[in-house]
């Protein structure tokens, strides 16, 4: 029972992963991802004045945790606005399957090509070791959290370009969100009490990533991501069903 | 699962914000066999098909399959359809085999059986050849084959085809033209298409929609039969349209014309009855006087060819009585 509902979400992430490795579009972003990466971590994080490796590493992931959104961002942006124009989403609504299962199916193979492509970083912090010595628990920690920023940028970007009907369309959607969940802190110094601190916890960064950035694990900041991920999907799944039905 | 034997749709109607794209449409189609749907663009036949599809669920109405309500029950209704849609829905940078295959996991199809099936619905629509190569390479006409295998992959019981023959060449067609009947053996097969003489060539049923209303429903293999049995060289088709209210009457003075041979009618609406006949070539010239003597109000009678076209002239008359201005906004009878 459970196979057969897994059935259909393994097969349309693997297509959505197959299609992507297939493309130049695929290994541009691959690329792409990789070597700004790069180049922020030597120009800011590699610096010549003498640093503790935990500092490095902060700023390491300050730098992904930047360059994940954008990754979540352009990874979804297709998910949804090419297939109809493409005009093969006939295939996914007409099949005897439910909607939330080809919102996982795509949500999941955004989220393959994101943790696959930020998996290729890790050399990254361990050029550290060249010069110094780093904790492997800020490293795990890191990585979780940015997984976690990769979950909830996913799942906003699957609900977005689940409504636009071009790739645009989404990126523009899911980069508003984003940059509205980013700029929390800001309107919560500009917010009176009680509402300050509304805006603060919903914070994207400020709230809730620092704490992976030194290696530590906040329960609420993994809820939080955790909440931030379930939700779009779950609004995704209500926007696939009103389209099926229309 | 049974074989499906009937889809009925009743009074199915559907509207897009202010627009009606269907309106109370309530027929019963048999299956298996080919059924026609024909109509202008904007008649609802797109409506009509991806309710059946079930991509759509109707304003109003019922869809029933051998008698049981599908119409909220969407994943029931898809588990039993096959679609190609006009373009054909496919993934251009999947090999064919691969891609036939991943259509039917995606239809519930278990990964044992799922090799064989694919093997089958290729060779049913001739695509061997071709099971490797990435579907964004094939030509217009394998692209088509390649959507219909991927259609019956699962082997539906209602297959629903939108434009199969349309950008095929002529020795395509013909190919096209034989795997719709073949697939008509064993499934409903519903053909949507503009190109109305292959929709009389390959169909045993034509259902046409005007307006998002069906104004024509008919076996037409009967019809055909009906007037078959004569010889057509030696015999001219009619179309009579009588200006009167009562089409009885009207209908009466028809067949008072031992001349006339398998006389139809074809709408009533707007205070004239459309009819078409057949009469001997010998006879045709006395038809307008022998129903004038009658009292017939005569207002068109015209010869129709039927080996050219006989479903293009029904189009064309639904489509003018639709465009009438004089006919806009009154009532209809049909």
């Amino acid at each position: 029972m459970i196979r057969e509902k897994l059935e259909p979400i393994a097969l349309i992430l693997e297509r959505e992963v197959l299609a992507a490795s297939g493309s130049m579009w695929g290994w541009g972003i691959f690329a792409g991802k990789l070597l700004i990466d790069g180049l922020l971590f030597h120009t800011f994080a590699m610096t010549d004045t003498p640093r503790f490796g935990a500092e490095v590493l902060a700023d390491f992931f300050y730098i992904l945790f930047g360059t994940t959104i954008l990754l979540g961002v352009l990874l979804t942006m297709r998910l949804f606005p090419e297939e109809r124009s493409q005009k093969s989403m006939a295939l996914l609504m007409g099949a005897p399957i439910a909607s939330w299962q080809i919102i996982l199916g795509k949500y999941l193979s955004a989220l393959t090509i994101l943790a696959t492509i930020t998996a290729a970083s890790v050399y990254l912090p361990l050029l550290v070791l060249l010069h110094g010595r780093i904790s492997w628990s800020q490293v795990g920690v890191g990585y979780l959290g940015v997984t976690l920023v990769g979950m909830a940028t996913c799942a906003i970007g699957t609900w977005m370009s689940s409504i636009a009907r071009t790739q645009l369309q989404a990126a523009l959607l899911t980069s508003g969100v984003m940059v509205a969940l980013l700029l929390g802190w800001l309107i919560s110094s500009l917010s009176a009490p009680p509402l300050d601190a509304f805006f603060a916890a919903t914070s994207f960064y400020d709230a809730h990533f620092k704490g992976f950035m030194y290696g530590r694990i906040h329960t609420s900041a993994v809820a939080y991501y955790m909440g931030l991920t379930a939700l779009p999907l779950w609004f995704a799944s209500l926007q696939m069903q009103l389209e099926r039905r229309a | 699962m049974s074989k499906l034997t009937e889809v009925r749709l009743r009074n199915l109607s559907h509207h897009y914000k202010e627009t009606r794209a269907l309106d109370a449409i309530d027929v019963s189609i048999e299956g298996p066999g080919v059924v026609g749907l024909v109509g202008r663009n904007g008649a609802g036949k797109s409506t009509l098909l991806s309710i059946l599809a079930g991509l759509r669920t109707p304003s109003a109405g019922e869809l029933l399959l051998d008698g049981h309500p599908v119409t909220h029950e969407p994943q029931r209704l898809r588990a039993r359809v096959g679609l190609l849609a006009e373009p054909p829905a496919l993934h251009d940078e999947m090999p064919v085999a691969r891609f036939i295959s991943w259509c039917a996991g995606l239809r519930g199809i278990a990964r044992s059986r799922r090799e064989a099936m694919t093997r089958e619905a290729m060779r049913r629509c001739d695509i061997e050849d071709v099971a490797g190569k990435l579907v964004g390479e094939l030509s217009h006409g394998y692209r088509k084959r390649v959507g219909i295998a991927q259609a019956i992959v699962h082997e539906p019981d209602l297959l629903l085809l939108d434009e199969p023959i349309s950008g095929l060449d002529p020795s395509q067609i013909l190919a096209m033209r034989a795997l719709v009947r073949t697939l008509g053996e064993r499934a409903l097969v519903i053909v949507s298409s503009h190109i109305l003489a292959e929709i009389a060539q390959t169909c045993d049923h034509v259902l046409m929609l005007e307006d998002g209303k069906l104004v024509l429903d008919k076996p037409w293999n009967t019809h055909g039969q009906e007037l078959g049995e004569l010889e057509r060289e030696d015999t001219v088709t009619l179309e009579v349209v009588l200006e009167t209210s009562d089409s009885e009457d009207a209908r009466g003075i028809l067949a008072s014309l031992d001349m006339l041979m398998g006389t139809e009618q074809l709408s009533q609406r707007a205070g004239t009855a459309r009819f078409i006949t057949r009469v001997s070539r010998e006879d045709h010239h006395q038809v307008a006087r022998a129903l004038v003597e009658r009292g017939a109000n005569l207002l068109t009678l015209r010869e129709v060819d039927r080996e050219a076209g006989e479903l293009e002239e029904l189009f064309v008359r639904f489509a003018r009585q639709s465009d009438g201005p004089e006919e806009k906004g009154k009532g209809e009878e049909e």
